[in-house]
């Protein structure tokens, strides 16, 4: 294999879509001020966050976040950006926990969460070498013995958990205790139905325990320089299926509310389509768009988005592997802003290019193949949705069919939630029959 | 090896898939890593040359069958830690199976939020095979997992690549409630496209399959059946002997309307129920048994029939098949209701009326409803079964389903004949027996012509016969509780 061709195909290797990057990636490229007028200005004021220096001026008390944005929309990556910077001994301690990877994302309920975090703020604690007093760890300890123990029927889990308690009052022996009862929640399908019932049943006296320990442990940290508050993160709540979603989001949102900390959960946009009461049960709800390369009537963006665009194309594949930079711009007017898309785009366009060139021929194909993805997956009537949206008519926003439309990202939202179809979408004759007359 | 049913040699591969193929060859001769890409099949046999053919271009990959218990995360994590320690592909085949089952949404649920664990667990491909309809399923299903794919590559194909269009069937037609418009319309594209193209195939025979469902729909029993034997016919001459059974199956209802119910029975327990045991197929098993449990029902083997009812209930609960389950449940509430313990068949329909309405299945709800006016009238509630049969029209209208409006309207007549309104009933039946006639039900050809006599001489005399005086194959319970008589 030539030494071009090799390269060639090493660029496969920066063209995963699955890929989350980390803010130090050499990929990574900013994207905040690329969203229109979107910046994280209101969840900083939430938090009490000077947005210049990092620095709590104030920590508030509790705060419940929402950080949306579409599939894609780099919402994973903005949460570890958001906990690398306010991660500081001015700002807050965070903690990020990702349902994904510690929790059932499929099976997902707000006692299962809860108790992860209480476990990883006991380990952070630990981490930290930081000593609580055990009079903040009893109510937590009365909690266990009196419910979580005695009233579990079945007798191999209770037994293992009542010697691990029996063992001692301290931060470790409760930590290992949550680690015990965590991970039942995770790989036990018969412990978890029961725990979640014992814990519900009990649910406000376990809340209460929690938050003499969060109140203990915000003293200690800021007294260490380990931050001014508690910070909790949530990444991968916005992957949990359609029944779970409502109800942890929705139904339970009070018993998510009865933990004094500050919470950051990511949920899925389409949340927002489901209640209209959601953003008064939240303290706030950051709505993370598209990259906006057009404005609402047409004309070009006057920020920097085509400009933060090609960087991203450039990073991961050179401009010499491009047949010239129109290619490049023809990806990026088909990507609508989504940063996924665009490296799909680009993906599909070295799949499909010969030659070891990137050129507008590939692209074409690319851009043809995305259609295609649509075309198995919208109806008519989802057409004519659309179609009506872009043409700027009034659509209310409790639609069933919209759920279904930002879940595939045919529909997407901008800045000052406007909402457009996808540029590939309108490629479609099923989206050009549906033109308005004259 | 490629998962093959027998040994003859697979389908050479067509030419139309040599861009997909070296599409997937970039994809696959990059450094190992985790990658997903979904591809679109429609014959198992040609997607097992497709896989052959990778394992030819330096691809063994390593095939995982998606079994029943992959509905929660630990047997996936398992099966993934188990992979050999190399970076080959692993194509994921029949997941399809699952999708249509309650198991299969969450099984794309799981897909959807473990991700990120799969591409941390197998650093390396991973190939989702799938029909265009299951592709659908699951992109709407799971789209986190959907919005990971590196492509979707199409290796379907024409079974009759050099002359023969594909009409895309209408999938699982019964669960669609088209209306009668386009029920119509659809049938007249079918026989448009099967007399330009008439050539036996597997193609075909789905559309005959299809055009048979339209008018079972439509409630044209005789051409249902007659379409259906056709489809039936054309699967066994494609060596198809499970859809020809799953079409003997949807033969059965249009046999019992003809009154044919020993011909039912026989092909239901000597040929259907044969070929699913041969095959092992548990579900089908399950339905075909359920469906002799319908056909003596009718005959009034009541006892035997609720005993392999209730024999086939934890087997739809164990497999997930809510939809089943809940037909057999009805079938349950119709013996019982049969036997005159209405009080507890009342209690079994009422479960059912959110159990269809949660799965979409208008008719079904319907018919539940039906059952339960059913149960009103024969307790002599007369105005209120009034009512609710009344309601129970425009849904039948809505859907196309001419039959059991008709026979809601038989109902109905029965109800003003009960309270003594002999000339309403007259005339709704009279208006009621050509279109019976026209369906070839002929059962309620005959009932209905009883009836008009029945209330005739009772007009000339003081008294009249009751509804129980009509034949037992007459009465509400005689059909299968999925029937809309």
């Amino acid at each position: 294999m030539s030494d071009e061709l090799l390269e060639f195909f090493k660029l496969g290797d920066n063209l995963e879509p699955n890929r989350a990057l980390e803010p130090d990636d050499p990929l990574y490229v900013d994207t905040a001020h690329a969203r229109g007028e979107f910046s994280f200005h209101d969840l900083y004021q939430e938090l009490g966050v000077d947005p210049n220096t990092s620095r709590v001026v104030k920590v508030p008390n509790r705060r419940y976040l929402l950080f949306t944005g579409h599939i894609g929309c780099g919402k994973s990556t903005e949460m570890r950006r958001l906990q690398s910077t306010l991660h500081n001994p001015d700002g807050y301690h965070v903690i990020l926990l990702d349902a994904r990877n510690e929790l059932d994302p499929q099976n997902l309920q707000y006692v299962d969460l809860l108790l992860t975090c209480a476990q990883r703020l006991c380990s952070a604690l630990q981490e930290k070498q930081l000593i609580v007093d055990a009079v903040y760890l009893d109510r937590l300890h009365v909690w266990f013995t009196q419910h979580v123990i005695t009233r579990m029927t079945d007798k191999t889990l209770s037994t293992e958990l009542a010697t691990e308690i029996k063992a001692g009052l301290s931060l470790p022996f409760i930590s290992d205790f949550l680690v015990k009862v965590t991970n039942a929640f995770r790989y036990n399908a018969s412990y978890k139905d029961e725990l979640r019932e014992v814990v519900r049943n009990s649910f406000a006296e376990f809340a209460e325990a929690f938050n003499a320990l969060i109140d203990e442990a915000n003293r200690l940290l800021q007294e260490s320089h380990l931050g001014r508050g508690l910070l909790f993160i949530i990444d991968g709540t916005d992957k949990l299926n359609g029944k779970d979603t409502h109800r942890f989001f929705i139904e339970d949102v009070h018993q998510l509310q009865q933990i004094r900390a500050n919470f950051l959960y990511g949920a899925p946009i389409h949340i927002l389509f489901e209640t209209n009461a959601l953003q008064q049960q939240y303290s706030a709800v950051c709505r993370l768009p598209m990259i906006k390369l057009y404005n609402r009537d047409g004309s070009f963006s006057d920020n920097d988005a085509r400009a933060t665009l090609r960087e991203m194309v450039l990073r991961r594949v050179p401009l010499q592997w491009f047949d010239g930079m129109e290619t490049v711009d023809h990806l990026i007017d088909h990507c609508g802003g989504h940063p996924r898309d665009l490296v799909r785009l680009l993906s599909l366009t070295w799949q499909k290019s010969r030659h070891n060139r990137l050129d507008r021929t590939a692209a074409d194909k690319a851009v043809a193949s995305m259609a295609s993805d649509f075309r198995r997956l919208l109806e008519a009537r989802d057409y004519e949705l659309m179609r009506m949206i872009d043409t700027g008519d009034d659509v209310q926003p409790d639609r069933p069919e919209l759920t279904k439309l930002f879940k595939v990202l045919a529909l997407l939202e901008y800045n000052d939630h406007w909402w457009r179809s996808h540029p590939i979408v309108q490629t479609l004759p099923g989206y050009t029959r549906h033109a308005p007359l004259g | 090896m490629p998962p093959s049913a027998d040994s003859d040699p697979l389908p050479s591969l067509s030419s139309e898939h040599s861009g997909a193929l070296l599409q997937l060859d970039r994809l696959l001769g990059n450094n190992p890593r985790f990658i997903l890409v979904f591809l679109e099949y429609g014959e198992r046999r040609y997607r097992d040359a497709i896989i052959q053919r990778l394992a030819e271009m330096g691809y063994p990959g390593k095939q995982l069958v998606m079994p029943l218990d992959w509905v929660s995360s630990g047997p996936v994590l398992e099966a993934l830690a188990a992979l050999p320690p190399d970076h080959a592909p692993v194509h994921i085949l029949e997941l399809g199976t699952w999708l249509r089952l309650e198991q299969g949404m969450r099984f794309c649920w799981l897909l959807n939020g473990m991700r990120d664990i799969m591409a941390e667990k197998a650093a390396r491909p991973i190939l989702i095979w799938l029909s265009p309809s299951e592709l659908r399923t699951l992109a709407l299903e799971a789209p986190d997992l959907w919005s990971w794919r590196s492509a979707v590559l199409t290796f379907t194909r024409p079974s009759r690549p050099q002359q023969e269009a594909i009409l895309p069937p209408l999938l699982d037609v019964e669960r669609i409630n088209l209306r009668h418009n386009d029920t119509v319309q659809r049938i007249s594209t079918i026989d448009n496209h099967l007399a330009t193209y008439p050539e036996p195939s597997w193609a075909v025979a789905s559309l005959w399959k299809e055009r048979g469902q339209l008018h079972r729909q439509l409630g044209e029993w005789d051409k249902a059946l007659a379409d259906l034997r056709k489809a039936r016919t054309l699967f066994e001459d494609q060596n198809d002997p499970r859809t020809a059974s799953e079409v003997g199956i949807l033969m059965v209802e249009s046999l019992l309307l003809r009154g044919e119910s020993e011909i039912a029975l026989n092909l239901l327990k000597n040929e259907v129920f044969t070929v699913f045991e041969k095959l092992g197929d548990l579900r089908f098993c399950a339905i075909t048994m359920s469906r002799i449990a319908d056909v003596l029902q009718g005959q009034g083997q009541l006892d035997e029939a609720l005993r392999i009812y209730e024999e086939q209930i934890p087997i739809f609960e164990k497999i997930g098949d809510t939809r089943e389950r809940a037909i057999a449940m009805g079938g349950i509430a119709h013996v019982l209701q049969a036997r005159g313990q209405l009080d507890e068949a009342l209690r079994v329909y009422r479960e059912l009326i959110p159990i269809f309405e949660k799965i979409g299945d208008i008719r079904l709800r319907a018919v539940t409803i039906t059952r339960i006016v059913d149960v009103l009238k024969s307790r002599g509630e007369f105005d209120e079964a009034l009512r609710a049969y009344k309601e129970q029209l425009p849904v039948f209208e809505k859907i196309g389903d001419l039959h059991s409006r008709t026979t809601i309207m038989s109902k109905i007549a029965d109800v003003h004949k009960a309270r003594g309104e002999l000339d309403l009933a007259l005339r709704i039946h009279e208006e009621q027996l050509p279109v019976f006639e026209k369906l070839g039900d002929l059962p309620a050809i005959t009932v209905t012509k009883d009836k008009i006599a029945a209330i005739r001489q009772a007009q000339e005399t003081p008294f009249w016969g009751k509804d129980s005086d009509a034949p037992f194959w007459g009465k509400d319970s005689d059909a299968p509780f999925w029937g809309g008589r």
